[in-house]
């Protein structure tokens, strides 16, 4: 009776998005609102959980709506580079594994990731969200090195926004050992990490995208692909 | 100047393991038996993208598992003509173990890992109800502390229910080892370094059969 009629109505407004996911999104957007019940200008539910990875000198789990991505902070003892020899850094590498989306093929690796990687390697290098001075352990000799490592767990939109606050949330959560130098050249890093980073800002990113010459705010994967431009 | 690094914490040199694994009341490291299991935690459906999946933490061992499927075969000349075929991928996070993994193309080891898995579920999995297509299994490992290769098992057969796939039975994988003459079960990262054997088992308990048995000794 009742039941079966709205389930009907259901898989007619499923089949009609994917028939014509166009038209399906104008209905939504003559009433100023998303598919998702949001409002244009309201970007979706965010939760961050630091700390989950006990292997990770700092880690961030960071979900937009589904969109959910996995950052991890290591610390390794390197040698600085020769133009700044009391400089220490910072490597962010991005990576979106198979398992985010029905989208992604297995075995191939993905543009989406490099060019995702390249973009926040020059934001938060440019952004000098921390002294890299701080990271030096003897200057000319060893600085520490962190690799913020991020995988892509579930890929439903605005990759950018939920990196950003996770490669963020992830370094605020980080701790460094001690590091004792002795006079037989051997570095010894400490079981212990005590000692969180001084971050100068946190960066806070907004992607926006134009569908149907309508400006919306955190753009779900559906809405991307609908997108003229983001 | 060249300095050599040394990094505390569950080390395997030498110099830095523990003096005994099990203690005189028969207590090991973490304060189990030594026919206890870890704590264990399994969460279904925690990626809604995908057609099943499953989050199971053993213990510190943290492992994600995503199903699509069955679904078109993307090469066309690898589709059989009577049964599905079963891809599996396997990754472990840069971060996951003591010491960073450089990521990018798998290495030999994931390579075993993913190759033991299709094939275990080659057998369990009905097949034969789903001609000329695939089913991709996606194993993601998020943080390691031993037994892998049980917790994507395990994982793996989560989200294969999950995602609705029919199988014959369920697979149960569990850690054993050997440490001072005393046989240990779900054995962690630490007790796998401490040169006796780690052997992984998976069985399907309705049939009492076992699909899946190797032994690596250091």
């Amino acid at each position: 009776g009742f039941c079966c009629f709205s389930l009907c109505e259901e898989m007619e407004a499923t089949a009609f998005q994917k028939i014509h996911p166009i038209e399906y999104y104008r209905r939504f957007l003559a009433q100023q609102i998303r598919p998702d019940g949001r409002p244009l200008s309201r970007a979706r539910r965010t939760t961050v959980t630091c700390g989950s990875v006990t292997t990770a000198n700092g880690s961030a789990l960071v979900k937009y709506g589904h969109t959910t991505i996995l950052a991890g902070v290591k610390a390794q003892v390197g040698v600085p580079p020769e133009e700044n020899p009391d400089h220490g850094y910072l490597v962010i590498n991005f990576e979106l594994p198979s398992l985010c989306s029905p989208e992604y093929q297995p075995g191939k690796p993905s543009e989406k990731a490099q060019a995702l990687t390249e973009y926040l390697n020059e934001v938060i290098a440019k952004a000098d969200v921390l002294r890299l001075s701080d990271l030096c352990i003897e200057s000319g000799a060893l600085v520490w090195v962190l690799y913020v490592d991020m995988y892509c767990l579930e890929d439903d939109g605005n990759l950018l926004d939920a990196a950003v606050l996770a490669v963020m949330a992830a370094l605020r959560n980080t701790r460094l050992p001690d590091v004792e130098v002795n006079e037989r050249s051997e570095a010894h890093a400490s079981a212990a990490r005590p000692n969180p980073l001084n971050l100068l800002r946190t960066l806070c990113s907004l992607t926006f995208a134009i569908v149907e010459r309508v400006l919306i705010v955190d753009p779900t994967r559906e809405e991307e692909k609908l997108a003229s431009s983001l | 100047v060249h300095f050599t690094v040394f990094y505390r914490g569950f080390d395997s040199s030498p110099s830095i393991m523990p003096v005994e694994f099990i203690s005189p009341e028969g207590l090991r490291l973490d304060g189990r038996r030594f026919n206890e299991l870890r704590k264990v935690s399994c969460k279904l459906g925690v990626v809604s993208k995908a057609d099943g999946s499953a989050y199971v933490e053993q213990g510190n061992t943290k492992a994600i598992v995503t199903v699509y499927g069955p679904r078109e075969v993307i090469r066309k000349a690898q589709a059989e003509h009577d049964r599905a075929i079963i891809n599996c991928e396997f990754g472990m996070a840069s971060f996951s173990a003591m010491h960073r993994k450089k990521s990018g193309r798998p290495d030999r080891r994931g390579i075993e890992m993913a190759r033991l898995i299709q094939q275990t579920f080659e057998a369990v999995v009905m097949t034969q109800l789903f001609p000329r297509t695939q089913i991709d299994i996606f194993v993601q490992i998020l943080q390691s502390d031993g037994g892998q290769l049980g917790a994507c098992m395990n994982a793996t057969t989560l989200a294969l229910i999950d995602a609705g796939v029919p199988m014959r039975d369920y697979v149960c994988s569990v850690h054993a080892g050997c440490i001072e003459n005393t046989p240990l079960l779900d054995i962690n990262h630490q007790e796998s370094m401490a040169h006796g054997p780690d052997m992984p088992v998976a069985v399907l308990p309705r049939s009492g059969k076992i699909c899946l048995i190797q032994m690596d000794a250091r």
